[in-house]
C-alpha cells in the first residue's frame, strides 16, 4: 500500500499558502491533481481524519493538514476525532 | 583541541508559543533564557542542535535519515509568536568538517547548503543561544518524526561519531550539544495532549 500521493497533497496544502487557498476554494479540483484512488479521494474530500489515520498517514502531517484547512483553533476538534486510536509510533516499536 | 563543554535537552512544542488556552508559561520561557546564560558562561563557540523534521521541511519526495546544514541558516520558518524568523549564525567550515567526518565514518549524511529551519532547530537557536553571533549553530536533522525512522542503534552510533569528530577537530572550539524534542511523543494522535 502506498499513500504517498495523499501525503504529498497534505504536505503541499500545509506548506503552500496558494495550495491551501485553492483547496479551501475547490478541494475536488486540487485533489484531482494527485494520483489518488477513489477511497483516498473520498477520505480527503470529506476530511475523514479517523480513517486517514488508520490508513497510515503521518499523524503530524494529518494534524497539520487539518489545521491548515480548518484553522489553528480547530486543533481540539481534530484531537477529539482521533482519541482512541493507538499511535503508529507505538505499533512500530513493538 | 575542540571540546564538548555542555549538553542540554529541551522542548520545542509550538503550542508553548501559540498558547491557545492562554496558560501561564513564563517559567517555561525563562528556562530557555537560563540555558542561554549557561551557554554563555561556558564560553561556548559552537552549538550542534539535533532535531526532527515535522513534515515541514522535507516533502514525501525526499526524506533524509540524517541531514547536516552546511550553509547559511534562518528560522524558524513556521510562524511562532515571540520567536522571529531571523538569521541564525552558522559556520560552514565547521559544519562541512562534520559532514566529511561522517562520510569518512560510514554515515552518508545528506547536506543542505542553505536552510530555513523549522521549530526543532529554530526554537533552541533563537531562544537558548546568544543572538550576537558568538555561538554558531550546526543543525542536524534526524528522521525521528517521519517514517522510515532512524534505528535506535544507528542513532546511538551517530552520536558517538559526532563526539569523536569534535574530539578530533583541531583548534579550541567549545561545543555545546542540544537535543531538541517535543513535550508529547504522540503528536497528531489522540494522546497528543496527554
Amino acid at each position: 500500500m502506498s499513500y504517498g500521493a495523499v501525503e504529498q497533497l497534505f504536505y503541499d496544502v500545509s506548506t503552500s499558502r496558494s495550495r491551501k487557498d485553492a483547496f479551501r476554494e475547490d478541494a475536488g479540483e486540487v485533489a484531482g491533481k494527485y494520483a489518488l484512488n477513489d477511497t483516498e479521494r473520498e477520505m480527503v474530500l470529506s476530511m475523514q481524519v479517523e480513517k486517514l489515520f488508520e490508513y497510515g498517514i503521518n499523524p503530524m502531517l494529518l494534524m497539520g493538514f487539518w489545521i491548515s484547512v480548518r484553522g489553528p483553533q480547530s486543533m481540539p476538534d481534530y484531537l477529539k476525532r482521533v482519541p482512541t486510536l493507538a499511535s503508529r509510533l507505538e505499533a512500530s516499536a513493538r | 583541541m575542540a571540546k564538548i563543554v555542555g549538553g542540554y535537552t529541551m522542548p520545542h512544542d509550538p503550542l508553548l508559543f501559540i498558547n491557545p488556552q492562554k496558560k501561564e508559561r513564563d517559567h517555561l520561557l525563562a528556562a530557555y533564557s537560563q540555558i542561554r546564560g549557561k551557554v554563555q558562561a561556558l564560553g561556548a563557540t559552537k552549538a550542534i542542535i539535533f532535531g526532527a523534521d515535522h513534515y515541514i521541511l522535507f516533502s514525501p519526495r525526499c526524506l533524509p535519515q540524517f541531514l547536516i546544514a552546511t550553509g547559511e541558516l534562518h528560522g524558524p520558518i513556521d510562524r511562532l509568536p515571540g520567536v522571529a524568523n531571523a538569521p541564525i549564525a552558522s559556520d560552514p567550515g565547521f559544519a562541512s568538517y562534520l559532514v566529511n567526518y561522517a562520510h569518512e565514518s560510514g554515515f552518508d549524511v545528506s547536506v543542505a547548503r542553505d536552510l530555513g529551519v523549522d521549530h526543532a532547530i529554530g526554537v533552541p537557536a533563537q531562544l537558548a543561544l546568544p543572538t550576537d553571533g558568538s555561538v554558531q549553530t550546526v543543525p542536524v536533522y534526524m528522521a525521528s518524526g517521519v517514517e522510515p525512522y532512524v534505528r535506535l542503534q544507528r542513532a546511538f552510533d551517530f552520536g558517538k561519531m559526532i563526539g569523536d569528530a569534535v574530539a578530533g577537530m583541531p583548534g579550541d572550539e567549545r561545543v555545546v550539544l542540544i537535543g531538541s524534542g517535543g513535550i508529547s511523543h504522540w503528536v497528531g494522535t489522540g494522546r497528543h495532549a496527554g
